[in-house]
């Protein structure tokens, strides 16, 4: 508990401003369904080096709907978080709350599994 | 009732529920809404702060002035409710009071007050304003109307928008982003109307068939599985709308659950033009076919 590395607090205003970065290399396979699948190539964590070792082609895959894929298109490190919902809400004739709910879900789902970085400012 | 659709302009959308009718800018969505058509409030907020608050009951006896002096002053303090001053509306006869504080200082809030002859219910507005504009006197206060109880009902909440026949009273909602439901009653008849969208992504995920089927986990205990759809179609003015329907029994063990009606119809139709899928369900198809034509009725063309 004392030594957990305090997490940085976002304001919804700065969370709406930021622009989300790929943490990722790879190629979006796209689905017949409009979706797509995400192959990443799993990282060796260095304590485990010791336990077991893991084959280098291993690879975690992640599948997306098609607006998961859109969204994930939209991820380049310049456009922020409101024009990706903006952007959404016009390409599926949403209405921006409806745009803006799950677009941030999924952008804190990419959060939490490392795919996706939201880069902050130094105060 | 069709005087309301014409108050959306380009940026603006219509907003009804239990009655209150008024249009707000597009990017002024609910993000909190709570009550019954005699009491209940609803928050609408944009992406980054709240914006509106509404506020209703149903009014009890007294004089309309003293109330409205008490709830201003509730709300603002007794100086500043000492300020506010008659707001005219423009259907003055449906409103037996309106009073208007507007926030000297911003950023504040305005609060508008009005007793309404209509249903006789109470509302209060209140306007978070950053700046000081008319923005909440010109284009909000002025649509702002509302409907008798014995009436027909528009509903027109995020991108959901029907209208019920007299009689009709909500019985609950369920608003989650892209699939939309409001339930309905009338004395012992029920009807619900789900709309899914956009219906391309929703025909990649399951069949209309297999969404038509889907029974609220509720009733999934009382009625059997639909066995057997037919093709139905749904005229409206300008297009017909092709779609499927079937039919809910009651579980035969349960013969004596009188309190459930015996089937229930179900109706599901794909609107191509605005991707959208309608399902309807309840126990008067009459009824349930009126809501489903009326679908949309608050979406710009």
């Amino acid at each position: 508990m004392l030594f957990r590395k305090k997490k940085p607090h976002m304001s919804a205003e700065q969370a709406l401003d930021a622009k989300p970065v790929r943490l990722v290399e790879a190629e979006m396979q796209p689905l017949p369904d409009g979706g797509g699948m995400l192959k990443v190539s799993l990282k060796q964590p260095k304590w485990g080096q010791r336990l077991f070792r893991l084959p280098e082609s291993s690879t975690k895959s992640f599948e997306f709907d098609a607006i998961g894929v859109f969204v994930w298109d939209n991820i380049d490190g310049k456009t922020n978080v409101q024009q990706i919902i903006k952007r959404l809400a016009k390409r599926y004739d949403l209405n921006l709350r409806e745009a803006q709910v799950p677009t941030v879900k999924f952008l804190e789902m990419l959060i939490k599994k490392g795919l996706v970085g939201v880069p902050m400012e130094k105060k | 009732m069709s005087s309301i659709s014409q108050l959306a302009t380009r940026n603006s959308q219509l907003l009804a529920w239990h009655g209150w009718n008024l249009a707000v800018p597009d990017t002024w969505n609910p993000v909190k809404v709570d009550g019954t058509w005699d009491q209940g409030l609803m928050l609408l907020a944009d992406m980054h702060q709240a914006k509106l608050g509404l506020r209703w009951r149903r009014a009890k006896r007294g004089d309309p002035e003293k109330w409205a002096d008490r709830a201003l002053k509730d709300e603002v303090g007794n100086l500043a409710a000492k300020q506010a001053a008659g707001f005219a509306m423009p259907e003055s006869t449906d409103w037996k009071v309106s009073k208007l504080y507007a926030d000297t200082d911003p950023p504040g809030r305005d609060v508008w007050v009005g007793w309404s002859n209509q249903s006789s219910r109470v509302l209060e507005i209140v306007h978070h304003v950053k700046t000081r504009d008319t923005f909440f006197e010109q284009q909000v206060l002025p649509t702002v109307s509302d409907t008798p109880e014995s009436g027909e009902q528009a509903w027109s909440i995020f991108d959901l928008s029907c209208k019920t026949p007299s009689g009709w009273k909500m019985q609950w909602f369920r608003l989650n982003a892209g699939d939309l439901t409001l339930s309905f009653k009338s004395k012992k008849k029920s009807a619900n109307v789900r709309q899914i969208g956009p219906a391309t992504l929703a025909l990649t995920r399951l069949k209309l068939d297999d969404w038509i089927g889907q029974i609220d986990k509720s009733l999934r205990k009382i009625y059997r599985e639909i066995d057997d759809l037919s093709d139905t179609t749904l005229d409206l003015p300008n297009r017909t709308l092709t779609g499927r329907r079937g039919v809910l029994y009651r579980k035969r063990r349960l013969f004596w659950a009188v309190m459930f009606t015996k089937k229930l119809d179900v109706i599901g139709v794909h609107d191509e033009v605005r991707n959208r899928l309608f399902i309807a369900q309840g126990d008067d198809e009459p009824a349930m076919r009126e809501m489903l034509k009326s679908m949309g009725w608050a979406k710009k063309a």
